[in-house]
């Protein structure tokens, strides 16, 4: 059984004008699934919906066999997470205190966390390797280590999912490759993860599978290997893209991907 | 015979505008007068009728004279001077719109022009200019609400134009006032404060002098405008008698004489008070402590409240303060520890609202019962007016009951008389003053 | 090898100033209670410590009154006691209010009147002063207004549904800027000689008048909307992320957030009503907490509790000591917690 599971959701901000179309997807655990596409093609609306903060129009989305919507916002949250692209927030609390808050599902209104709830968040900062980061304030991190930070948060928060919107945005090369090999590790012990991002390298690099977006509508959905591909790629973004491929003991790997220039 | 003692100037200015058509149907009388006195009799009688006045040795309808005997026995106020030193006694209805004519500024104009007043008068104002203003002055505004009772205290308010009134805001003040003077609520229409004035209504108005207090936040608008402004700043008895004085030097000789009568009055409350209470040294002198709008709101030893406590024979135990009112707590009350405590006369503050409080309770005044609310008319009587004799006669009879026999209520009734020109309803009177 | 034995020197500092911080903590959160008690000793008022405890204690054991004037006692249970407990929950409740608007509204420069509650009530004081009001009168209007003010930008903010937040701060600043205006038509149209003077007095703050009359409308709702604001103070931490993170943490913030405005709103408003007008300790007295304890809500709001409580208390025995004349607390909070916070300021240098 897929832990996640969406089946044709459609999703209209404005009457009459759609913007997801009939998308549908799953998820096994421990995968690494890259969504790719254009901006405006739907990919936040998208994510918007497998998080549950947002119930499209139509269509079906489950967790694990039963609606996402028969769950309520805490269990939700206890099994879905959102990383949110970086930010700084108004005030600068301590990493710890950041990566607690992703007890909150697990904590009642009134309540304070405890010593348990500082083990698990612990737990959570050595996962990301940023134990001695313990007591930093969050605002004064590099953009990477916030990234891994809101991953340790999304760890704490115990979900099985967690949906990353753009983590490779603002990230130079070295804290790109730093995240997503945490995410790789992650994935190994058994966790899923939703990317969105527009760097289709890195979905070269990391994806498990690839679902290509286009005007609401799903182009393609596989294998990186059967996704990544010069048509569907020029399709997806409108544009001549260009494929670089390598041969290794005779396997053909794809190794980038680039705009066809214009002469 | 019928005496009939003018000092009410309202509406002269109308009856003047009417009198050329009057004239003729206007009754003969008599005139008695010294020869010094005639020319100037003769040239306002030309003024108004264009023909000299019948002089005669006795009996006449009409008397001038400086001699004050001639007055009935049982006459309260000051009678209408045309010169600074004589003034009229009608003794027959005849000639009233006459004297009416020669107290107003048309007579005085009339004086003026024959060279028996001057054309205009040069004074110095409380601060330190010197103001030159023609004469007569038909209009006049008083953007300070203080110096609208001095212009009622000299019998001159047949020329206000447009004032500002302390104490009338309130529905009874206002009936109050406009039972004094009819046209108070035409007179009371503009805004006019220390704070705010519009210079474009002020042209409007066409005053010949402004009254204003030294603290007015408009003055240099207002000096574009070319009228002389009189300043003033009253806090304390000396301030006050030369505010009056000279308000009454501004409108000619009928209101210096007001003036100099409400001055001595004054004084005389003062030495009434002193006669009575000499013998007492600083610390038998009751101590006194006057709230204001909240019972902790006090008076400081700048404002003329604390003068008023020591005429009256006290002395006040905030007087160390400075500035205007001061906001103390109790515990500081608690360390002066009054004897007496007086209300002001405006405000929320009731004597139950101090008597009534447990907190209180650990205060002299409150237990010895002597925590009282003043009375007032119109004008505030602890405020820098002409009013506040009334203010220091109500406290002194409070603070010295067994020792000063001014009696609150009969001196109102006088005073009103006197320098309003108006009968205060005598029930009314003795509620307000309450039981001595 | 280096690289442990400095990491391990670094932990070792690093739990040295836990230790200092949570000393820290705790003595701040007792400090208030040393205050009051510091603060009924003193006064214009000469009064012995011992006399000053004999007359707390008499109402527990009678006996101990004996040999007390009656002015001793009225002072200390009438006078001292109700204006020491007002100026503690004033100020907890100017302090914890701010700490709770910054943290819903994400934005460290805002206080509990950001939609208008001391402008509404500032308004409602003016008009009853206007009136001619007794202590009540003012106090009920102040109260009333204030509620009503948020209530209307409340109400505003409705009419759209788009962006609440955005729009309910707006609101809030409109209507606090309509009542501003009133109170200055009121100003304008008091008598300069006695009803102005009092309304100015009052919008600057102060507790001259205090007695226990005043004190319990104040004492309950500051009291529950404090322990209110205490319960949830750790979920400020995930408000003050923004909504959609705090959707994706399992919350419906909405709720949460409403529950917090009118619970400060009341809270405010009852201070308002009874102190006046004592700008600048919503806004500054969070810095400062964040800056001693740090910006976790968990802690900060018992820290500005304790905080708000303190200074205020400090503040409001300068103004009741320092000259026979009240000073405005209004006038005493910023010239003193400038300076008190600029001090802090540069002491520590770290972020918000």
């Amino acid at each position: 059984m897929m832990m996640l599971a969406a089946k044709n959701i459609s999703h209209a901000y404005t009457a009459g004008v759609p913007v997801l179309k009939g998308i549908s997807l799953t998820l096994a655990r421990g995968t690494i699934l890259y969504l790719l596409g254009r901006n405006g093609c739907g990919k936040t609306t998208l994510m918007q919906c497998l998080s549950g903060t947002l119930r499209p129009e139509s269509g079906e989305i489950t967790f694990e066999g039963k609606a996402i919507h028969a769950y309520t916002p805490t269990e939700r949250a206890q099994r879905i997470g959102l990383i949110p692209q970086l930010h700084a927030p108004s005030f600068a609390y301590t990493v710890r205190e950041m990566i607690l808050m992703g007890r909150a599902p697990h904590l009642g209104v009134f309540g304070t966390p405890s010593k348990a709830d500082y083990a698990i968040a612990n737990d959570a900062l050595a996962s990301v390797g940023l134990a001695h980061y313990r007591d930093r304030p969050y605002t004064q991190l590099s953009g990477g280590e916030r990234q891994l930070v809101l991953i340790a948060r999304g760890l704490a928060q115990k979900c099985r999912i967690l949906l990353m919107d753009e983590p490779d945005a603002h990230l130079d090369l070295n804290n790109q490759q730093r995240v997503m090999e945490i995410v790789q590790q992650l994935a190994a012990e058994g966790l899923s993860f939703i990317v969105t991002s527009h760097v289709p390298n890195n979905a070269l690099l990391y994806a498990h599978r690839v679902l290509l977006m286009k005007a609401g509508r799903v182009l393609s959905d596989g294998d990186p290997t059967h996704t990544l591909t010069e048509p569907l790629l020029s399709d997806a973004y409108e544009m001549a893209t260009e494929v670089i491929y390598e041969t290794l003991d005779e396997t053909r790997i794809a190794r980038a991907i680039l705009p066809r220039r214009r002469l | 015979m019928k005496w009939i003692p003018r000092f009410s100037l309202a509406f002269a200015l109308i009856f003047s505008l009417t009198i050329g058509m009057a004239s003729a149907q206007d009754a003969p009388f008599t005139v008695q007068a010294a020869e010094e006195l005639r020319p100037a009799i003769t040239a306002l009688h030309t003024a108004l009728y264009g023909t000299a006045p019948t002089f005669v040795d006795a009996d006449a309808d009409l008397l001038a004279t400086n001699d004050r005997t001639v007055l009935p026995s049982g006459f309260i106020g000051v009678p209408p001077h045309f010169l600074p030193n004589a003034f009229f006694v009608t003794r027959s209805e005849n000639a009233e719109k006459f004297v009416d004519f020669a107290v107003s500024p048309d007579g005085q104009q009339a004086l003026i022009d024959a060279g028996f007043l001057p054309a205009s008068v040069t004074i110095v104002d409380q601060t330190g200019k010197t103001v030159e203003i023609p004469q007569p002055v038909r209009r006049v505004i008083t953007p300070y609400s203080i110096a609208t009772y001095l212009v009622y205290g000299v019998g001159a308010a047949d020329r206000l134009v447009a004032g500002g009134y302390l104490g009338a805001r309130d529905p009874i003040g206002a009936a109050r006032m406009e039972a004094i003077d009819p046209r108070f609520p035409e007179l009371s229409q503009y805004v006019m404060t220390q704070r705010e004035i519009n210079v474009e209504e002020v042209a409007k108005l066409m005053p010949d002098v402004i009254f204003a207090s030294a603290r007015s936040a408009w003055l240099d608008a207002i000096a574009e405008l070319g009228i002389p402004v009189v300043l003033f700043q009253g806090e304390s008895p000396e301030l006050l008698k030369e505010s009056m004085l000279l308000v009454g030097q501004v409108f000619g000789p009928n209101a210096a004489v007001h003036a100099a009568a409400w001055v001595d009055y004054y004084d005389g409350i003062f030495s009434r008070v002193v006669e009575k209470t000499n013998d007492l040294t600083d610390s038998e002198r009751p101590r006194v402590l006057l709230v204001g709008e909240n019972a902790l709101r006090v008076i400081s030893g700048d404002m003329y409240q604390t003068d008023i406590i020591a005429a009256a024979g006290g002395q006040s135990v905030s007087a160390a303060l400075t500035g205007f009112w001061n906001d103390v707590n109790l515990e500081q009350v608690v360390l002066w520890n009054p004897d007496v405590i007086v209300i002001v006369p405006y405000g929320s503050v009731t004597t139950e609202t101090i008597t009534g409080s447990a907190e209180w309770q650990v205060i002299s005044a409150v237990q010895n019962g002597r925590v009282y609310k003043m009375p007032s008319w119109v004008a505030p009587w602890d405020a820098p007016v002409p009013d506040s004799a009334l203010g220091i006669i109500w406290l002194a009879q409070k603070l010295f009951p067994d020792r000063v026999d001014l009696q609150c209520s009969a001196e109102a009734v006088t005073f009103f008389k006197t320098f309003y020109g108006y009968d205060l309803p005598q029930d009314d009177i003795t509620a307000v003053c309450g039981a001595s | 090898m280096w690289r442990v034995i400095i990491l391990r020197r670094v932990r070792a500092a690093a739990g040295v100033r836990m230790n200092v911080r949570d000393a820290i903590y705790i003595g701040l959160l007792s400090l208030p209670l040393v205050l009051i008690i510091a603060s009924l000793m003193i006064g214009l008022y000469t009064i012995s410590v011992e006399n000053v405890t004999r007359a707390l204690l008499s109402p527990v054991f009678p006996d101990l009154a004996a040999g007390l004037t009656q002015t001793e006692i009225t002072l200390v249970q009438r006078i001292r006691l109700p204006r020491v407990l007002s100026a503690a929950l004033i100020g907890a409740t100017l302090a914890s209010t701010g700490v709770a608007f910054q943290g819903i509204f994400k934005n460290p420069l805002v206080d509990s009147n950001l939609l208008g509650v001391t402008s509404g009530a500032g308004f409602g004081a003016a008009l009853a002063l206007l009136l001619g009001g007794t202590t009540f009168l003012v106090q009920g209007f102040a109260f009333g207004f204030g509620l009503l003010a948020v209530s209307l930008a409340y109400l505003g903010s409705r009419l759209y549904s788009s962006a609440p937040m955005i729009v309910l701060t707006l609101m809030g600043i409109l209507i606090g800027s309509f009542f501003g205006s009133l109170t200055s038509l009121m100003k304008y149209v008091a008598d300069p000689l006695n009803t102005l003077p009092a309304i100015t007095f009052w919008l600057l703050g102060g507790l001259t008048g205090v007695t226990w009359d005043s004190l319990p409308i104040l004492a309950v709702l500051t009291v529950l909307g404090g322990a209110f604001l205490w319960l949830v103070r750790w979920r400020l931490n995930i408000l003050s992320l923004g909504d959609a993170e705090a959707a994706t943490l399992g919350m419906n913030p909405n709720h949460l957030k409403l529950g917090i405005i009118v619970c400060a709103t009341l809270m405010t408003a009852a201070a308002v009503a009874v102190g006046g007008v004592i700008g600048w300790i919503g806004l500054v007295i969070p810095h400062a907490g964040r800056i001693i304890v740090g910006p976790d809500h968990k802690r900060l709001i018992p820290a500005s509790l304790a905080l708000g409580a303190s200074f205020l208390l400090v503040i409001d025995n300068i103004s009741r000591t320092l000259f026979p004349t009240e000073v405005p607390l209004g006038i005493l909070t910023g010239l003193i917690g400038v300076p008190l916070l600029i001090g802090l300021l540069r002491r520590n240098r770290t972020g918000w």
